[in-house]
């Protein structure tokens, strides 16, 4: 039987997943189809962005909920596992990273594209949350350390 | 570490779900330490010790003599 701890824990898990989706995907049910058939729509770009900004916010105050509602053996064990888990599969991409970007994919079926734009974008793409995690990580240990002088 | 949590909870005929909501933790903190597997923290050493009306050092041993 689930503690009523545990039952809390997920169900902010699940308002965060569920709310966030919604908040993330509602602009596209009012937006529909855009009306040209250009790739670049800045009022979708603008309206999208804010979105998914706030579905994110959304989802980070559920996280919060959810965090102080764990038990500190929760807590150690969502420690390790964001630290070793995240890491270790963080390292596993690199690999991949490097096999996409000398072009492996278009090597193993060559009817898919490659080029240097593909190529930057998949650059930009495979290190946005890569530096991010790692700025975040640098914040949030700089913050532990100082709250702790 | 080990410890005498699951003599204790067992001589006051407690399951770990009663003695999880007594120390405000989940089922699984309970079984965890119960079978060394997880040291708690001190606040809730504390408080296991608090709820067993016993010093610390009576439940947990460290296993240095």
């Amino acid at each position: 039987m689930v503690d009523r701890r545990t039952a809390r824990v997920w169900e902010y898990t699940m308002a965060a997943i569920v709310g966030g989706a919604i908040i993330m995907l509602a602009p596209v049910a009012f937006l529909g189809r855009p009306a040209t058939r250009s790739l670049i729509h800045p009022d979708r770009i603008v309206i999208m962005t804010i979105a998914s900004a706030l579905a994110m916010g959304w989802a980070l105050v559920f996280a919060t909920l959810s965090w102080r509602r764990f038990d500190e053996f929760a807590k150690e064990g969502s420690k390790f596992a964001w630290y070793w888990g995240g890491s270790i599969g963080l390292a596993a991409t690199a690999p991949a990273y490097v096999f996409i970007g000398l072009g492996g994919l278009h090597w193993l079926w060559p009817s898919m594209p490659v080029g240097l734009p593909l190529l930057r974008a998949f650059v930009i793409g495979y290190c946005l949350p890569l530096f991010s995690q790692m700025i975040g990580f640098a914040v949030a240990l700089a913050l532990w350390r100082a709250a702790r002088r | 570490m080990k410890n005498r949590l699951k003599v204790l909870r067992a001589e006051r005929d407690w399951s770990q779900a009663d003695l999880a909501a007594r120390l405000d933790v989940s089922r699984q903190s309970v079984n965890a330490i119960e079978t060394g597997k997880y040291d708690p923290n001190l606040p809730l050493a504390f408080r296991i010790a608090r709820l067993f009306d016993q010093p610390i050092e009576a439940i947990f041993q460290d296993g240095r003599g």
